[in-house]
């Protein structure tokens, strides 16, 4: 960024406003920053050495888990992904063991380079060495953490260790966001605080600007090379953010302007891996799968997150301006408008896209149809592997209790946890509760599960009271364990009990038919055997939830019912629960809908 | 683009210093010129400079918007938003439009934001059911007069 004086008077007081905008719109930056899980305060850089923020690699993975190398992105570190690690490995089933690679003391630098390449390579060889077996590791990464992945695979021996990448929103093609001024500015406001210094031509905001197909070189002045394809026995699945945002007034939908972007990668680059180095012959039988996850939002919901951030009326103004440049596009010029014309307005509608689209760049990697993607992959992989990562055989799921205690509204008023047993797909809660004569009835009471990104109810498919009068209940309350994380519990479900841990569940989830967070079916697994597809599932609600015999499969061909096989069945007066598989007599690719209403969502297979 | 001599370590104030000195300048330089914001001064600007606020936005303006977005007319709800020609419009938009207003702006709560973005409170005379009457306008000053950029239901 440059600046000249200029004569007073109008062109003066223009870049006067401007100026103040742009320090505005830093500090907007920054407040997004920090909602999207950016760290606060650089770490201190140790000039060449490799972090040792990282997860130990002599850290032994769980039995009968394979390890996933987690990789953040430019301007992030290791815990930056460390809440998808979690949501991935209950999703799994617990068939991984996260391992998260931290260069965040090197975030600035470009991913070619030792500190950052150099240094994952030797997490990988060490990761790979403490699991043993076959050697093999997954990775998993989150914009440039993919270009990092692909630049350590090409060090010496570590492409033999992948045994296959998830990418989230990985920059392959470049971003129109690289390589400007707001880049620079937002990396230079990052930097405040930190010693590091990016080796010459390795500045990373630099090194991230476009080059897309033909281009063949990175950006002038980065002194690297194109990223290398990895071996075609490393499976790819590289998943991209595709938000729109549709333009209202008042309650009225006017036109839609998809940005093909999650507003800092376009979905062409996310998905570029193929056409990402003209001048190297692509693998012959590579398997890469491309994903993408859209999401809507309005340009109301701009407004409300700048204002929920506490914007300035400068960065409001500037969105509004940005509001006001994207409004006139008659086509889907975005990565045009921004490639070398990023004006302050547009950094603020990128930063307001940041805050309210579930899919941004920012947040596309903790969101749920993401995440199923992920988890796809993922399951595919292990599979494929084979041998290292045997799926969990005992039952649906495990539960890993949590030290019990009480839900309580009052020192009178209080039900304390006496034991939690999971038994397949329930899970019993004893209980005793103890308060006045108007202590709510048990049945009321609920258990929250929440894998990280979303949160969902449970309430009680049984009851089973010893002790029944006014004042004081003990027993036993039984819920449905059909979803992956942790569970808590909260007596009569009202907001004036404390809620209590009761432990986290590890239940394999490919993706979730949703009505409401009251009602759910989470599917395990699909299969096709013999020209039938075979879905397991695990369906919870409240009393009134429908029988999973309505679901439906929607294919080219039609719609297909399901013959319902039940491990579980319980209803009670005030929740429900069905698992076990639906046999569809029709083949993927194809829809399923719980209930077979489109008030479910629908899941692609 | 920057360049550093290779692994040389700088002090944190040096650096930061450094980084930030090209927004301290241009701070400076841009806001050097005339301090007297009504332009009365020998370095004021000149008359026709941008104003430092918005103009307000008059009973006559609002009127005029109100009648452009209620008019069922699809090149005056352009108008209006400043949408270019070639969007195609969803239908029902105009019909709802036309049946929700007319709007009514309270210049009470007209904000300006910077020389050009305001905000102001409008109020749909039908909203449709369930929705929200009270609406909070974004606008920009253009040419001479406000279109409209975006809403947002009043908290």
């Amino acid at each position: 960024m440059t600046a000249t004086a200029g004569p007073a008077g109008r062109r003066g007081r223009a870049r006067c406003g401007t100026a103040v905008r742009l320090v505005a719109l830093g500090a907007a930056v920054l407040t997004v920053l920090a909602v999207t899980g950016a760290p606060a305060a650089p770490a201190q850089a140790s000039s060449s050495a490799c972090s040792s923020r990282s997860t130990s690699p002599s850290t032994r993975p769980a039995d009968g888990t394979r390890p996933v190398v987690f990789v953040h992105g430019w301007m992030a570190d290791g815990g930056a992904l460390k809440e998808t690690g979690k949501a991935l490995t209950a999703r799994t089933g617990n068939r991984i063991t996260p391992y998260y690679f931290d260069y965040g003391a090197h975030r600035t630098t470009w991913a070619s380079a030792d500190a950052v390449a150099g240094c994952l390579a030797k997490y990988l060889a060490a990761v790979s060495a403490t699991y043993g077996g076959d050697g093999k590791v997954l990775v998993v990464a989150h914009s440039m953490g993919g270009l990092a992945t692909l630049y350590a695979a090409r060090r010496a021996g570590a492409a033999e260790l992948l045994g296959g990448v998830v990418t989230f929103a990985t920059p392959y093609l470049g971003s129109p966001f690289g390589e400007t001024w707001a880049a620079g500015f937002w990396q230079d406001l990052h930097q405040h605080g930190s010693t590091e210094v990016p080796p010459p031509g390795s500045d990373a905001q630099v090194c991230l600007g476009p080059h897309p197909n033909g281009g063949a070189n990175m950006p002038d002045a980065c002194a690297s090379t194109l990223p290398s394809y990895l071996p075609a026995s490393v499976p790819l699945t590289a998943i991209a953010g595709s938000a729109t945002v549709r333009r209202t007034l008042g309650p009225f939908h006017l036109y839609d302007i998809p940005l093909s972007s999650d507003g800092i990668v376009p979905v062409s680059s996310a998905h570029g891996y193929l056409p990402m180095n003209p001048r190297e012959p692509q693998p012959r039988g590579v398997k890469v799968s491309l994903r993408t996850d859209a999401c809507t939002i309005t340009s109301d919901s701009l407004l409300t997150a700048a204002v929920a951030l506490g914007w300035s009326k400068s960065a409001l103004a500037a969105l509004a301006a940005g509001i006001g440049q994207m409004a006139v596009l008659d086509d889907n010029t975005f990565d045009g408008i921004l490639s070398g014309n990023l004006t302050p307005g547009l950094v603020a509608y990128l930063a307001a896209v940041e805050a309210a689209a579930s899919c941004s760049h920012g947040r596309l990697y903790k969101g749920d149809v993401s995440l199923n993607h992920a988890t796809d992959a993922l399951i595919s992989y292990l599979d494929q592997l084979g041998g290292g990562a045997p799926a969990p055989s005992s039952g649906p799921s495990t539960f890993q209790a949590t030290q019990l205690g009480t839900s309580r509204y009052s020192d009178e008023y209080r039900a304390a946890i006496r034991a939690v047993r999971p038994d397949g797909f329930l899970l019993h809660v004893d209980f005793d509760a103890s308060g006045r004569n108007d202590l709510r009835k048990p049945e009321t009471s609920c258990v929250t599960v929440s894998d990280g990104s979303t949160s969902r109810r449970l309430f009680p498919v049984q009851s089973t009271l010893s002790t029944n009068s006014p004042g004081r209940y003990t027993g036993t309350l039984t819920f449905a364990l059909a979803a992956p994380g942790s569970y808590g519990f909260t007596y009569s479900c009202a907001s004036d009990y404390s809620t209590v841990a009761l432990g986290t569940a590890a239940v394999p989830s490919r993706a979730v038919s949703v009505y409401s967070r009251d009602y759910f079916a989470n599917i395990l697994d699909v299969r096709s055997v013999g020209g039938q597809t075979v879905i397991r599932f695990a369906a919870a609600g409240r009393s009134d939830l429908r029988d999973p015999a309505t679901s439906c499969l929607r294919t080219s061909g039609g719609t297909v019912k399901p013959t319902v096989t039940l491990e579980v069945s319980r209803r009670s007066s005030t929740g429900a629960t069905y698992a076990g598989t639906m046999t569809f007599n029709a083949r993927t690719p194809a829809t399923f809908v719980y209930s077979c209403l489109d008030d479910y969502s629908s899941v692609q297979f | 683009m920057r360049r550093h001599e290779p692994g040389r370590q700088r002090p944190d104030a040096y650096r930061y210093s450094v980084r930030l000195l090209p927004v301290v300048v241009l701070l400076v330089a841009a806001c050097s010129g005339g301090h007297d914001s009504d332009g009365g001064g020998p370095s004021g600007p000149s008359p026709s400079a941008s104003p430092s606020t918005a103009p307000p936005l008059t009973q006559q303006q609002g009127s005029a918007l109100s009648t452009r977005l209620a008019s069922g007319s699809e090149d005056d709800l352009r108008s209006a938003m400043g949408i270019p020609p070639g969007q195609v419009l969803d239908p029902a938009a105009l019909a709802g439009l036309r049946e929700a207003g007319p709007v009514s702006f309270d210049m009470a709560t007209f904000q300006p934001l910077d020389a050009t973005h305001a905000t102001v409170v409008g109020r749909f005379a039908h909203p449709p059911a369930g929705q929200p009457a009270a609406w909070t306008f974004l606008l920009a000053w253009s040419d001479g007069s406000w279109t409209i950029v975006a809403t947002e239901p009043v908290r």
